[in-house]
């Protein structure tokens, strides 16, 4: 049992129906929109940032993979999750969902494509190892193309999928209207919602791409550039400020109306002290790194640790968001009477090692994908 | 999904024939009778509950009214005595309650898949060889109708026994109340124009624009 009645009353069919792994589909979701976010920055605007373009795409995979794992372990039949698609209800926010996120896979395989194009025909023509060998002339698709002509278009190709995909990322971020559909649900049931929760996922996709950053140009051997660094840390910072700010706004705006739902809301947070506090002291403990990580790369300094504990709070502080929205939501009952309490179980499917699975599955297929789309060129060591 | 397509641009046509249910508070003694006839006509799993019987009880010792709300296993075995001063109660009745088969179902228009619809004769149904188990229309229903069947992995809820009424039957909880405290029947029959003419009517929580198809008599404001 991971639910149980703390106070008042309760419908008697209530239980916490979505846990954990549904706290870690949004979160997932999130920081796809923010990296996403990020390449489409370097594409169409920064151009300092084309240097982790590369970097960006071939992290975002991992993650857009991983997204549905949550979801089909959640499903009570995940062998029928494909009727989304053969029956889909066109009014339901997941049916439309399950099309968006079609749209993003198929999108960031093009733009990846393209984008390593090059490298593919490269490596298929030079690569020693047989097997490598054979995966990247399958992966040309026959095209051998890379006169400067072609590779022209490759541009203009990779410029209009990241439009799409960029707007896909941005709707699948709408995810949040899974929830703010919900009109029985007060917690959920706020314009605000979507729209903080489209910063918090711009905040943690930056922070991300941050920490990536650091690994990638470690492993690699590659000089790290204040301004690449700059640039990402000053849109997570005022991303991170949007999101905070629209969730204090909600919580101030939700107390002063005192509406029927207020009253439970506040006895249920209760249930809810860490993860907000997470979220409170984070929130402003990032921005205030972040700023610093700012001021010191426009110096032409770079403090590793800085941006490190910067981007890990962001995302520590985005997963908390998530948490009090999907499990604090729920902890309210319909009767608007009492509330209950959640503990996810240690083991099973919808269990903390599953989930713990879950969250690490990104970062162990990014590897993988580095390894047969390297983002850089490796260079010594010694340059760092 | 050119079907479903077609479904969502072309809805059905609604029957003039529809089903509506009236429960009358005052008529209610919470024996639990429709709980335990429910549980046995369509094998919901213990503490799963198709449908209900929630206690109200409105007490003030000279100041503003206090709300005691309860249900017991669902009122399934009764309840027990109160623990009040019987001068402070100022009202106390027993409210079944069950799926409200709304006309505008927020449970339907969430499902991801279509595996779950309003029929012509405006009863709401899952087709749980088709629920994927998402749960989404259990977050959806604002009357805490459904429920998780951890068994079978899908959703389930009350279905006013679509089984017993296409055959002219009356729901399973109808049949057993002892005190006719549940009425069913089609909107056009005669004691049901009778009840929704004459008597003050209400349903739950109107603002949420869901249509119900459940009507009370005899509640108070604090039942929603």
């Amino acid at each position: 049992m991971t639910t149980t009645v703390v106070e008042g009353f309760v419908y008697p069919n209530h239980e916490v129906f979505w846990g954990v792994l549904i706290v870690i589909y949004p979160y997932f979701v999130s920081i796809i929109t923010g990296m996403v976010t990020v390449y489409a920055i370097a594409e169409f605007w920064r151009k300092e940032l084309k240097d982790i373009e590369k970097l960006v795409v071939i992290s975002s995979l991992p993650f857009v993979l991983s997204a549905l794992l949550p979801l089909l372990l959640d499903l009570g039949q995940p062998q029928r999750a494909f009727e989304i698609y053969l029956t889909p209800n066109f009014s339901s926010v997941m049916a439309v969902f399950g099309i968006v996120y079609l749209t993003e896979l198929f999108t960031l395989l093009g733009e990846m494509w393209f984008l390593f194009r090059v490298d593919i025909v490269r490596m298929a023509q030079t690569e020693s190892n047989k097997l490598l060998r054979l995966l990247y002339r399958i992966l040309t698709l026959g095209v051998y193309d890379i006169s400067e002509k072609a590779i022209k278009l490759d541009k203009k190709i990779i410029k209009i999928l990241t439009g799409i995909e960029l707007i896909a990322a941005w709707c699948l971020s709408y995810v949040s209207f899974l929830f703010g559909v919900v009109k029985s649900n007060p917690w959920w049931n706020t314009t605000i919602l979507p729209v903080s929760f489209v910063f918090g996922g711009l905040a943690a996709g930056g922070a991300m791409v941050l920490l990536l950053y650091l690994a990638f140009t470690r492993a690699y051997g590659i000089e790290r550039k204040p301004n690449i660094i700059s640039t990402v840390a000053n849109y997570a910072f005022y991303f991170m400020l949007a999101a905070f700010a629209l969730e204090t706004i909600n919580t101030i705006l939700y107390a002063y109306k005192e509406d029927i739902a207020w009253a439970v809301i506040k006895l249920a947070s209760t249930e809810l002290a860490v993860p907000l506090a997470i979220q409170v002291i984070g929130s402003l403990e990032a921005l205030l790194f972040l700023k610093y990580v700012c001021y010191r790369c426009n110096l032409g300094k770079i403090d590793t640790p800085f941006i490190a504990i910067a981007s890990v709070t962001i995302l520590v502080v985005v997963f908390a968001m998530r948490w009090n929205m999907v499990i604090g939501a729920q902890l309210i009952d319909y009767s608007l009477r009492g509330f209950v309490s959640y503990t996810p179980p240690l083991w099973g499917r919808e269990g903390l090692i599953a989930a713990l699975g879950v969250l690490v599955a990104p970062f162990i297929m990014l590897p993988v994908v580095a390894y047969i789309f390297p983002p850089y060129e490796r260079k010594l060591r010694a340059g760092l | 999904m050119i079907g479903s397509l077609a479904f969502f641009l072309i809805k059905p046509a609604k029957s003039k024939d529809i089903f509506v249910y009236v429960v009358d508070s005052k008529k209610c003694i919470g024996c639990g009778s429709c709980v335990k006839a429910c549980r046995a006509e369509n094998h919901v799993p213990e503490r799963k509950y198709r449908t209900w019987v929630e206690r109200y009880v409105v007490t003030s010792n000279g100041e503003l009214e206090n709300i005691f709300v309860e249900s017991p296993n669902g009122g399934e075995f009764g309840f027990g005595d109160l623990d009040v001063d019987e001068n402070e109660i100022l009202r106390a009745y027993f409210v079944p309650k069950l799926c409200m088969h709304c006309d505008k179902p927020p449970c339907v228009k969430v499902c991801p898949v279509n595996a779950t619809w309003i029929t012509e004769e405006g009863v709401v149904l899952i087709d749980k060889s088709h629920c994927i188990g998402c749960k989404y229309c259990i977050q959806a229903c604002p009357y805490g109708a459904r429920y998780f069947n951890h068994h079978e992995k899908v959703v389930d809820k009350c279905t006013w026994c679509y089984h017993r009424i296409m055959r002219g039957m009356r729901p399973a909880c109808v049949t057993v109340c002892p005190t006719g405290a549940r009425m069913f029947g089609k909107l056009q029959d005669e004691h049901i124009q009778k009840t929704l003419r004459e008597r003050n009517i209400r349903i739950l929580k109107p603002e949420l624009n869901t249509r119900p198809k459940v009507f009370y008599e005899n509640v108070g404001w604090e039942v929603w």
